[in-house]
Parts: C-alpha cells; sequence; structure tokens
C-alpha cells in the first residue's frame, strides 16, 4: 500500500490490530475515522482482548495441527502447472546446485532432455531442489519439447524444430569434458 | 542489520518492529544454532532466555531452507497453534467443532502466508514481527466470521421498549463485571472471557465497546457511540447491557468466582 492507494478493510484492520491497546481510546479513536468497518473494528477489539492460558501444555490435538501444518510446509511440491509457468531462472539455479552446466537448466526447463536418459539419482535430486515429486518431474518432462522463443528469436537462422535429446548429449553440446561427464552418469 | 519491513501504514510510513524485538534478534543473531533452537522451544514467557514470537518469525522467514529452519518453524506453529482458544476440555474431549475448525483455519493461513513468503516476500507476515499476538487474533476473527456464521448468532432484541424484568434487575444489583480488583486476576479475565463468548453477539459487542470505554450514547456526532454503532436506541443498549452484565454474573458465580 501506498500513500495514494485506497485504504482497504484489511489495512484498517490490520493497522488496527497493531496500534491496540486495551482501554487506550484506540478502538474509539478507529470507530471515529472508519465508521464503515465498526461492526468489525468491535469484534477485532474483542478477539485482542481475549486472555490466554499460558500454563496449560499443547495437547494431542495441538501437536497433530503442529504436524499438519509442518507437513504442509514440508511437501510443498511444485505442480506440473507451476513448472511450466517458473522461470528459467528456477531450472538454472537448480542446475547450479546440482553442479550441471545452465545449458542443462535451459534444456530441462524447455523439455530438450529424454528423461529416460537422466541418471535415476540426478532426477531425485532435481526434484528435491525444484520442490516437486519425481512423478511431477516425469510428467513435465514427458510434455513436447519447446524452442526458447527468446534464443529463437536472436538466432540469425531459422530455428529448427525442438527435439528430445538424452541427457549425454545435452552435456557433451555445454562442454562438459569426458571425466566430469562420466561422474555424472555412472556414480549412481 | 536485521532485514526492514516493508508493510507500510495507514499513513504510508513503514512498520518497524519494538525496539526490544530488534535488540533481541541482534542477540540471537550471535549465539549457535543448536542454542536458538533449545531457546525457541522455551514456554512460557516468564522463562528465562524465552524467545519472543516476533523474533522467531524473523529467523523463520530469513533462514536457509534446511532442518535448522525446520525446527524453528515447528516451534512457531505452536505457538500460534497456542493462540486460538482451546478446542478440549481438561479430559481430552472435543467440546466445540466450530472452535477445532477456527484452529484449523488459523494455521492454515500461517502456513499460506509462509509458503508465499518464500516464494517472494509477502509483506502480510510483518504484521506478525511487529506485534504476533495481535496478528494472530485478527486471523482469528476472519476465521471466526467464517465458521461462526454458519451457526445461528442472531439475537431477538425485541422492540425498543424492552422492561428489564426484576429478576435481571436483581441479578445485576451492584455488580460489574469488569471491577478492576477482580480483573488483576488471571484466572477471572479467563473465566470473564468464556463468560462473554457465551453472550448473544449483541450484548458481547456491547459489552466489549463498555470495555474500551466508548459511551452509549453522545451528543457530538464526530464520537462513537456504542447506540451509533449498533443502529439501537440508547435505552435499548441499556437493557442489553443489564442483561449482558446479569448473565455475566450469573455464569462467573456459578463457577464460584464472584
Amino acid at each position: 500500500m501506498t500513500k495514494n492507494s485506497p485504504i482497504t478493510r484489511e489495512d484498517v484492520l490490520g493497522a488496527f490490530a497493531m496500534d491496540f491497546e486495551p482501554g487506550a481510546g484506540v478502538l474509539e479513536r478507529y470507530l471515529s475515522q472508519y465508521p464503515e468497518y465498526s461492526l468489525q473494528l468491535v469484534d477485532l477489539s474483542r478477539e485482542l482482548s481475549r486472555e490466554f492460558d499460558d500454563d496449560r501444555p499443547l495437547s494431542a490435538d495441538d501437536l497433530a495441527t503442529v504436524n499438519s501444518g509442518m507437513r504442509r510446509l514440508q511437501e510443498r511440491t511444485a505442480t506440473l502447472k507451476s513448472l511450466q509457468e517458473a522461470p528459467a531462472k528456477v531450472f538454472t539455479d537448480a542446475a547450479k546446485t546440482l553442479g550441471l552446466p545452465i545449458q542443462a537448466g535451459l534444456a530441462l526447463r524447455e523439455r530438450r532432455i529424454d528423461a529416460s536418459t537422466v541418471p535415476s539419482r540426478i532426477l531425485e535430486k532435481l526434484a528435491q531442489v525444484l520442490k516437486t515429486t519425481i512423478a511431477v518431474l516425469h510428467s513435465y518432462l514427458a510434455l513436447p519439447p519447446q524452442v526458447s522463443q527468446l534464443r529463437a528469436s536472436k538466432s540469425s537462422t531459422k530455428p529448427m524444430a525442438a527435439e528430445k535429446v538424452s541427457f549425454e548429449r545435452v552435456l557433451r553440446d555445454a562442454g562438459v569434458d569426458e571425466e566430469a561427464l562420466s561422474k555424472l552418469l555412472n556414480s549412481e | 542489520m536485521t532485514r526492514p519491513l516493508q508493510k507500510t501504514k495507514l499513513d504510508g510510513t513503514h512498520y518497524y518492529r519494538r525496539e526490544a524485538v530488534e535488540a533481541e534478534i541482534q542477540e540471537l543473531a550471535t549465539i549457535s544454532a543448536a542454542e536458538l533452537e533449545r531457546r525457541s522451544a522455551l514456554w512460557p514467557s516468564t522463562s528465562q532466555g524465552f524467545v519472543s514470537p516476533e523474533a522467531l518469525v524473523y529467523f523463520v522467514r530469513n533462514l536457509p531452507a534446511g532442518a535448522h529452519r525446520d525446527k524453528l518453524t515447528e516451534q512457531l506453529l505452536g505457538r500460534v497453534v497456542r493462540r486460538v482458544p482451546r478446542t478440549t476440555d481438561a479430559s481430552g474431549h472435543t467440546t466445540s467443532l466450530t472452535r477445532m475448525n477456527i484452529r484449523e483455519d488459523v494455521v492454515d493461513r500461517f502456513v499460506d502466508l509462509l509458503l508465499s513468503d518464500r516464494e517472494g516476500y509477502d509483506d502480510r507476515l510483518d504484521y506478525y514481527e511487529v506485534n504476533f499476538n495481535s496478528a494472530i487474533a485478527r486471523d482469528r476473527q476472519d476465521a471466526s466470521i467464517r465458521h461462526w456464521a454458519h451457526e445461528n448468532r442472531s439475537d431477538d432484541l425485541g422492540s425498543d421498549e424492552v422492561e428489564v424484568s426484576d429478576r435481571v434487575e436483581a441479578a445485576v444489583g451492584d455488580c460489574d463485571p469488569f471491577d478492576a480488583d477482580e480483573l488483576d486476576k488471571r484466572n477471572y479475565r479467563l473465566q470473564l472471557d468464556d463468560a462473554i463468548d457465551s453472550l448473544p453477539e449483541f450484548q458481547r459487542r456491547i459489552v466489549e465497546m463498555l470495555r474500551q470505554e466508548i459511551p452509549i450514547e453522545s451528543k457530538d456526532p464526530s464520537i462513537a457511540s456504542i447506540s451509533k454503532v449498533l443502529g439501537k436506541a440508547e435505552k435499548t443498549i441499556r437493557t442489553h447491557r443489564d442483561k449482558a452484565f446479569a448473565s455475566l454474573r450469573l455464569r462467573l458465580e456459578r463457577k464460584g468466582r464472584m
């Protein structure tokens, strides 16, 4: 929100919550200034005044709620759709994390790699870094290959139809030497 | 140097953390990960070395992904859960499905914000670094609106000519549920909260406004009054205030407090 943007209900209630002090006239001030939100302000005042028993231990239900929240945070998985919409940086960063050349990251993004030629260990790590599952990564790589619009438009020659190639070919084209190649492809 | 907050106030200036929280973050940044995890688990807030929820939010937002951040996040979610009214009685039985839904909603909303913040800075989380308990109170209210809406909370106010029955008059007597001496006692405040929850919405709002010293009636149209906020005549407000006080008193008496 900036000074020029309209003040929303969210902004007013958020500000009230931050300003609130019991019995300090804060509610009165907000009721006078924002009568259109008066009932919400009164109800929020009630919530802000609520007492909690700090001595009570967390119940089994409380802990189950915490665990379920943690699961949601940890299992946050990128979907097929979110991968398709992800910027190139997400893939090039993932490639970098795995010690792969940037070209491999771009080839992944453009689904120009035949998933069956990628060592499973690398696929697993990729899925982990991309915050997705191996199944989603497989589905993503199975989508038709894509030619980067940006690079196609910069090319002086007419772009070739994109095709899926082996992981090894992508690495070789990127200039990965034999020793590194052997490590990447064989150390299962 | 802690990362400054980006959320802006109504006047366009930025929110900032309380000085005590800033100092706490500086201090916690110098201790080991293991020590921070140990201290984050300390409870209650009076414990030596207790980490404020505001500082905990700061670290959870700013630490790199990994086991350390997960441990702090788990403690933080525990703090969220602690700020939602209990859903079970002493024997562990669920007392209110609506409250349970509210709790799930509040935690889900907080997790959504954390996820969104990880994708790209979400300034709505800034509120939790300014005043965690108040920010959670907002979430409770939002969740309450969604869930209580399914229940019949409307009140039959009758006409403005409702008379207070003798029984109610007698019950009210000189009773003031907001007696300062009583309010000093934490158990009393907890019981009073429960009692207020049991009131019909209309009375609950009257009681809350009285607590915040809003006048029942005001001649000055620029000054907020209970009568104006609730759109009812002064007499109706007084009648329902008395009914509310009587209910509170009876409820608190049953608990042996008054």
